[in-house]
C-alpha cells in the first residue's frame, strides 16, 4: 500500500504545470500532420506491395513513425492520466459505492499500470516492426 | 457521514451538448488506445510483412465483413476524436467557440461534419 502511495505521489508532483499542457497540445498537431501525410500518400498510391513498402521503410518515414510512436504514446499518457485521476478517485467512485470507494487508489494504480504497459508494448511493437522492415 | 445517500444515474443525466462533445472526445480516446491503437499497428505489420500477407489484406478490406466493418468503425473513431480535438485546439489556442452559444454551435457543426463525412466515405468505398 505505502508503494502506491508514493507512485501516486510521485506521478502527482511530476504530472504538472504547464508542460504537460503543452506537450500534448502540440503533440496532437504533429500526429494529426502525420495521419494527413498518410492519408494523402494512400489517395495517391498505385496499390503495389513494393511502392508501399518502399514508402514506409524509406529511412525517413523510419525515422519520422518513430518519432511520431513516441508523440502518440505521450499524447495518450497525458490523457489517460487525466482520465484515471479525473474518475478513479475515492469521490468519484463512492459515487458507485463506499467499498469501491476504499480501493480508489489501488484501482488507479491499476489503471495506470495497464496503459502504461500496454504504451510501451505498442512503442516496442512498431519500432520493431518499422525498424525490421 | 461517508454513508450519505448520493444520487448519481448516469442514464438520468442530460449532458449539455459541449459537454456531450468533451465526453464522448474522452471516451474516443480511450477507445483508440485500447482498439483502434493495437489495430493499426496490427495492420501495419500485416502490410509490411511480405507480398502474399500484404495482397491478402489489400483484397480482404475491399469487401464488407465484420472486420471491415470493425476497421472502419475503428477508424471512424479515430476520426471523430481529431475533429473533436481540433475543436478544443480552437478553444485553447485562439479562445474560440468558449461561449456558451458558440461551444453549443460548435459540437453541433463538429459531430455534423463527422455524421456527414465518415457515412459519405463509407459509402464512397462500400456501396
Amino acid at each position: 500500500m505505502a508503494c502506491i502511495d508514493y507512485w501516486i505521489f510521485w506521478t502527482y508532483l511530476f504530472m504538472k504545470g504547464s508542460i504537460i499542457w503543452f506537450v500534448q497540445r502540440y503533440s496532437s498537431l504533429a500526429i494529426l500532420a502525420y495521419f494527413l501525410y498518410i492519408v494523402f500518400y494512400l489517395v495517391g498510391a498505385s496499390g503495389s506491395y513494393y511502392d508501399w513498402v518502399s514508402f514506409i521503410a524509406s529511412i525517413e518515414m523510419k525515422a519520422i513513425t518513430s518519432l511520431i510512436s513516441i508523440l502518440i504514446i505521450s499524447h495518450a499518457f497525458i490523457g489517460l492520466w487525466t482520465v484515471g485521476t479525473d474518475y478513479l478517485t475515492k469521490r468519484t467512485l463512492g459515487f458507485l459505492s463506499p467499498a469501491l470507494s476504499k480501493k480508489a487508489e489501488s484501482i488507479q494504480f491499476l489503471y495506470q499500470l495497464v496503459f502504461i504497459l500496454c504504451g510501451l508494448l505498442y512503442l516496442g511493437s512498431i519500432l520493431y516492426i518499422i525498424w525490421k522492415i | 457521514m461517508n454513508q450519505r445517500p448520493v444520487y448519481i444515474d448516469l442514464r438520468k443525466i442530460k449532458l449539455p451538448m459541449s459537454a456531450f462533445s468533451s465526453i464522448t472526445h474522452r471516451l474516443s480516446g480511450m477507445y483508440i488506445f485500447f482498439i483502434s491503437l493495437p489495430l493499426f499497428v496490427y495492420l501495419l505489420f500485416i502490410s509490411t510483412l511480405n507480398k502474399g500477407s500484404y495482397e491478402l489484406m489489400y483484397e480482404s478490406l475491399q469487401s464488407l465483413t465484420f472486420f471491415t466493418v470493425f476497421v472502419f468503425f475503428s477508424f471512424s473513431v479515430f476520426w471523430y476524436h481529431i475533429l473533436t480535438g481540433v475543436r478544443h485546439l480552437f478553444m485553447d489556442f485562439f479562445h474560440l467557440g468558449e461561449s456558451l452559444k458558440g461551444s453549443y454551435y460548435s459540437s453541433i457543426f463538429v459531430l455534423c461534419l463527422w455524421l456527414v463525412s465518415t457515412i459519405g466515405f463509407f459509402g464512397h468505398i462500400y456501396l
